[in-house]
Formats: C-alpha cells, sequence, structure tokens
C-alpha cells in the first residue's frame, strides 16, 4: 500500500475539525470554520517557514501543520506514522479550545469524537495527543513570546509494502 | 545631576516627540489580566513594525513615548498592560498587551506590544 500524501491528511483533519459543531460556533475562534488554517510546508519562492507563520498567526485562529513522517510500529507490525500540530492562538484560554477539539464530534466523516475519528480511511484515529505550553524568547524585538501547540500521530492502516 | 549625555538624549526625547508623536494612545494598567486605573490618553511615535514582523498589519507594534508624561498620568508601566491603538497603515487597530519595556537615558519609553485579541 502506498504512503498517504501528508498534505491530504492535513486537509482532512481540518474538515474534521471544521465540522465540530461546538467549536466553529465558540467566540474562542474569531471566524468560525474560516479560522481553522493549514501550513502546508512549500520550498518555492515566497513562502517562509511554520515559525513565521505561527509568530504571525492571527488571534482567534488555530493552524494547522505536518511536523513529519517517521516509521514505527503498530499491533506489531511496521507502518507509517504521520505527525502532526495544531497551534493555538485562542480568543481565550488554551485549555478551553484543547478541550474542544479533543472531545469535539466531528461531523465529518463519520460524527465521532476527534480523538477517536478516522481523518480518512487510510488513517487510525489520533494517538499521543498531547497539549504543551511553553513560552519562548524569540529575539530583542518581540521578547518573550507564548505559545500553545496540540500534537498528535495519525498511523496509517495496514502494512507499509 | 544628569550627565551632559543624559540632558542632550532628554532634549533629543522631547524634540523627536514633538516632531513624530503624531498618536494618541490610550493606555490601562492592568494586574493579572484585571483593570486597574482609568485609561490615559497619551501621545506616542509609532515605530514601523515592519522591522519586527516583515509584513504588515500583524500582531506586533512598537510604540514610543515620554516617561514623563506615564509620571503625569500616574502609570508606571508593566508587561501585561493593555495599548489601544487604532487602525493605520501599519497597525490593525484594537487591544494591544504589553510584551516588553525598554527605558533610555532620557527619559524615552518603548513598548513592544502583541495584539492578542481580535
Amino acid at each position: 500500500m502506498a504512503m498517504t500524501d501528508p498534505d491530504i491528511l492535513t486537509d482532512a483533519i481540518i474538515a474534521s475539525l471544521q465540522s465540530i459543531d461546538a467549536l466553529v460556533t465558540s467566540d474562542l475562534l474569531r471566524a468560525g470554520a474560516q479560522s481553522i488554517i493549514a501550513y502546508k510546508t512549500n520550498m518555492e519562492e515566497g513562502f517562509v517557514n511554520i515559525e513565521d507563520f505561527v509568530l504571525q498567526q492571527d488571534a482567534g485562529t488555530i493552524v494547522v501543520f505536518w511536523r513529519g513522517t517517521r516509521t514505527g510500529i503498530f499491533d506489531k507490525k511496521d507502518t507509517i506514522k504521520h505527525d502532526f500540530g495544531i497551534s493555538l492562538k485562542p480568543n481565550g484560554r488554551a485549555s478551553q479550545i484543547f478541550t474542544m477539539i479533543r472531545e469535539g464530534v466531528c461531523a465529518v466523516p463519520e460524527g465521532r469524537k476527534f480523538k477517536l475519528t478516522q481523518v480518512t480511511t487510510d488513517v487510525r484515529p489520533p494517538e499521543d495527543m498531547a497539549c504543551t505550553n511553553r513560552s519562548v524568547y524569540i529575539a530583542g524585538n518581540f521578547g518573550v513570546r507564548e505559545f500553545s501547540d496540540i500534537t498528535f500521530t495519525l498511523t496509517e492502516r495496514g502494512i507499509d509494502n | 545631576m544628569d550627565s551632559f549625555f543624559e540632558q542632550q538624549l532628554a532634549v533629543l526625547n522631547a524634540q523627536m516627540l514633538s516632531s513624530f508623536g503624531t498618536e494618541t494612545i490610550s493606555y490601562q494598567r492592568r494586574i493579572a489580566g484585571t483593570e486597574a486605573g482609568g485609561d490615559a490618553d497619551l501621545q506616542a511615535v509609532p515605530i514601523d513594525p515592519l522591522r519586527l514582523e516583515g509584513f504588515t498589519n500583524g500582531n506586533f507594534a512598537v510604540r514610543w513615548l515620554q516617561k514623563q508624561d506615564l509620571e503625569e498620568a500616574n502609570i508606571t508601566p508593566a508587561k501585561g498592560d493593555i495599548v489601544r491603538l487604532a487602525d493605520g497603515t501599519f497597525t490593525r487597530g484594537g487591544n494591544y498587551t504589553v510584551m516588553q519595556i525598554q527605558e533610555d537615558l532620557g527619559g524615552g519609553v518603548r513598548l513592544v506590544l502583541e495584539r492578542r485579541s481580535t
């Protein structure tokens, strides 16, 4: 079976998140479903990098981005594991939006909580979902900046062959 | 008594504010996110935020003002205070949080601000 393009999974994650009614109607997002944004690593001219993108992230938005892909083991079989991140910049508390995402019911594709959702039929539900808060000294101009990220892994179904 | 350098810098700062202090900002003290005093309107010099972000209307802004004006308004600036900025060419109007405070020897204060809400 061939590996799924991670950018396709990014779009699928966003489609699922955009179908969480409690999330898109929340005041934590500035413009509902439109506030859930993809960042796709692109080496063409005119693009920047994830650090710049997140630094310039609008208040009241979340950014879904692909962190990397690796091989791993699931059920004692070789598998492909895609690591994703969601950068949180809500109009309010990070803990609230993390809870809304993790426990939110996704109408797309199958009406289950995000933590139990297979965003495409090729991958299993999110594993190792964590939310980490950190303050980082960026540079003299920016000073200390606070970040909050959700990280999780999507494991492909089937054997990597 | 202030040194000659500090006196010269103070004169330069006063001249800077009278020439380029084109913006009135609204400054509000906050303690742990809670309002801790009324708003004070202060004259400020808008400093190009392009230096911070590489694009306009972003999340960061820099404003320069005089310490004397803060003292007259009975404000000791602290991180977490709120500055309200009006819409401008390089700045999206709204509430900004004070992230950094820098003071020079001539009584000038530079505020680095971050927009944390829509």
